[in-house]
């Protein structure tokens, strides 16, 4: 039996724009507002639950490249710092080779990368080493600054939508004719 | 806080609240109501709903019950869109004041269990009353600052007339967010967006007779400390989830930490959508949200104006309108020219840099938290606003990545 969650998404978006929507009362327009959010959402949802275990990877290898990244610029004083970030990057590669790796450990992963560098950020003392591990942030967060972007554009609240590029340049997507 | 201590901010303990004021002191009252906001997190049961209609008329004349001496009368209640963090609610009275009859119609703007913006109708009140006959504001009428009669504090004040975008627009759909103007709209309401913001900032706050804010000291870092404390705080206390590239704007905030060498009224939230006007005459009727005032560095309003998240894409494709209204070199030349007041490049780019950092806390951190706890009237929204969360961390990137 085949995931049916698209289809069934696109049933549920016509019935909230088809007879929910209509049977709102004018004098509220407070209920209005939030169900035509509620309705974006959804919409938004169809649009991107097939790509949800990509993102998961595409995040978690972004955060162990820029953990590999910062630990190699820490210098002689960060060695116990930059062994950490080379370990998390290791659990990170191992973890993206695992076959069927569960999606809530390939977020937990990333998230504990996260934290790590957010604490690093915070315990570098030698300034020129700092200067080169937030350049490295900045520099490297560009890619998953686009990427998000790129993942919320079906909210419609973009911008600069011209701007964007598409999600296929940053995860597979196959689109088969959902 | 390692991943998984984050649920623990749903419920947090006295320890960490201490903590928090400790390590970011702010105002006095901004700390208050962040105390408070955590406070309840802790002591409120989990069986809340947002409140009737039919509840919010209980309430509604209970207050007046306890307030007006004379009969009254209320009537037409319905709940209004927009004001992304408060419950508002229109109603029509017939009441009496010094004797003289009077029919109004009201609004009552009260706060939800959990906003993503704790802030004070009190202060509220404050601003509205000082710039009441100097730019277009609402009457007030009446405060429940302690949430006596109503479940949370509420202000309530005069409705007034307009819309906040053009009839015939679909922009702005969200909160007022990139609204499109056209040519003929941005021509009348320019020119009156940069009058007020400049009488907002050349008014002199002594007069202001203000209780809830005190002026930061002059000539020093102070302003920008207590707003920088303010935005890392609520970050600590709303997220779920670390993002370095936040720590790396920290960072360069405390670096950087600009003197102010005048004290301001700051709206704290001056931008399209939050003010109301005619679109016959193009006439700006009053202006509202006042909730993120306080007292400080004009450039704060000024880099908040100028973000590209209120702006509307210039038919030419050459960048933006400032809240969908004028040339950003436009902008700050009318504004120059009006207040008097000279604009510091430097300080621009700080505030500019720390907005930026407080749309990220509140789209990111804030709207995360108070979807999780359920308090909210807007759910939807909070949910939505994410996307306003992707498009503040590019630009975070790319102010870093030009200053650094």
């Amino acid at each position: 039996m085949s995931d049916i969650t698209t289809n069934s998404l696109r049933g549920l978006i016509k019935t909230l724009n088809d007879v929910v929507v209509p049977a709102i009362p004018a004098n509220d327009p407070l209920a209005l507002q939030e169900l035509k959010m509620v309705v974006r959402y959804l919409a938004f949802c169809r649009e991107r639950v097939e790509h949800l275990y990509a993102r998961a990877r595409f995040e978690l290898g972004f955060y162990a490249g820029l953990a590999a990244e910062c630990g190699q610029l820490l210098g002689a004083s960060g060695a116990a710092q930059s062994r950490e970030l080379a370990a998390l990057d290791e659990r990170a590669r191992a973890l993206l080779r695992e076959p069927g790796a569960a999606i809530g450990a390939l977020r937990a992963l990333a998230q504990e990368t996260m934290t790590r560098l957010s604490a690093l950020l915070g315990e570098v003392t030698d300034a020129e080493a700092l200067a080169k591990v937030e350049r490295a942030i900045v520099d490297g967060s560009a890619e998953l600054t686009a990427f998000d972007r790129s993942w919320y554009l079906p909210l419609k609240l973009e911008r600069f939508p011209g701007e964007v590029r598409p999600l296929a340049s940053f995860i597979p997507v196959h689109d088969a004719g959902r | 806080m390692a991943a998984a201590d984050y649920a623990l901010l749903d419920a947090p303990p006295r320890s960490f609240i201490e903590q928090m004021q400790r390590k970011y002191p702010t105002e006095r009252e901004t700390d208050e109501l962040l105390v408070r906001k955590l406070e309840r997190r802790a002591s409120q049961t989990a069986d809340y709903h947002v409140p009737r209609l039919s509840e919010m008329e209980v309430w509604i004349r209970s207050f007046f019950e306890a307030h007006l001496d004379g009969p009254f009368r209320v009537t037409h209640l319905r709940w209004l869109a927009g004001g992304a963090s408060k419950l508002q609610v229109l109603f029509e009275i017939e009441w009496k004041q010094l004797g003289r009859a009077r029919r109004d119609r009201m609004v009552v703007r009260m706060d939800p269990a959990e906003s993503h913006n704790a802030t004070s109708r009190l202060r509220e009140a404050e601003l509205l009353r000082a710039f009441s006959g100097i730019i277009p504001v609402p009457e007030v009428f009446f405060v429940d600052h302690e949430a006596k009669w109503f479940p949370e504090p509420a202000l309530i004040y005069a409705f007034a007339d307009g819309v906040t975008k053009p009839k015939t627009t679909s922009s702005g759909a969200v909160s007022g967010l990139g609204i499109h103007f056209g040519a003929a709209l941005r021509a009348k309401l320019g020119p009156q967006f940069v009058e007020h913001l400049a009488k907002i900032h050349a008014f002199k706050v002594a007069e202001g007779r203000f209780t809830t804010m005190e002026p930061p000291t002059l000539g020093t870092t102070h302003a920008a400390e207590l707003q920088l404390n303010r935005a890392r705080r609520v970050w600590e206390e709303d997220r779920a989830e670390d993002f370095p590239l936040m720590d790396v704007a920290v960072n360069w905030l405390a670096r950087n930490l600009p003197v102010m060498d005048q004290v301001s009224v700051i709206h704290g939230d001056y931008r399209s959508g939050n003010f109301l006007f005619d679109e016959a005459s193009g006439r700006i009727t009053t202006w509202l949200d006042w909730e993120r005032g306080h007292l400080g560095d004009r450039h704060r309003d000024l880099a908040w104006i100028t973000q590209a998240m209120f702006g509307d894409p210039r038919e030419d494709g050459r960048g933006f309108y400032i809240c969908g209204l004028l040339d950003e070199a436009e902008f700050y030349e009318q504004y120059q020219a009006m207040s008097g007041l000279v604009i510091d490049p430097a300080r621009l780019q700080w505030y500019s840099l720390l907005n930026c950092y407080q749309a990220l806390v509140s789209t990111l951190g804030s709207c995360y938290r108070v979807v999780r706890l359920g308090k909210n009237h807007q759910d939807a929204l909070m949910v939505l606003l994410k996307a306003e969360a992707a498009m503040a961390s590019a630009r975070l990137q790319a102010m870093l990545r030009e200053i650094l």
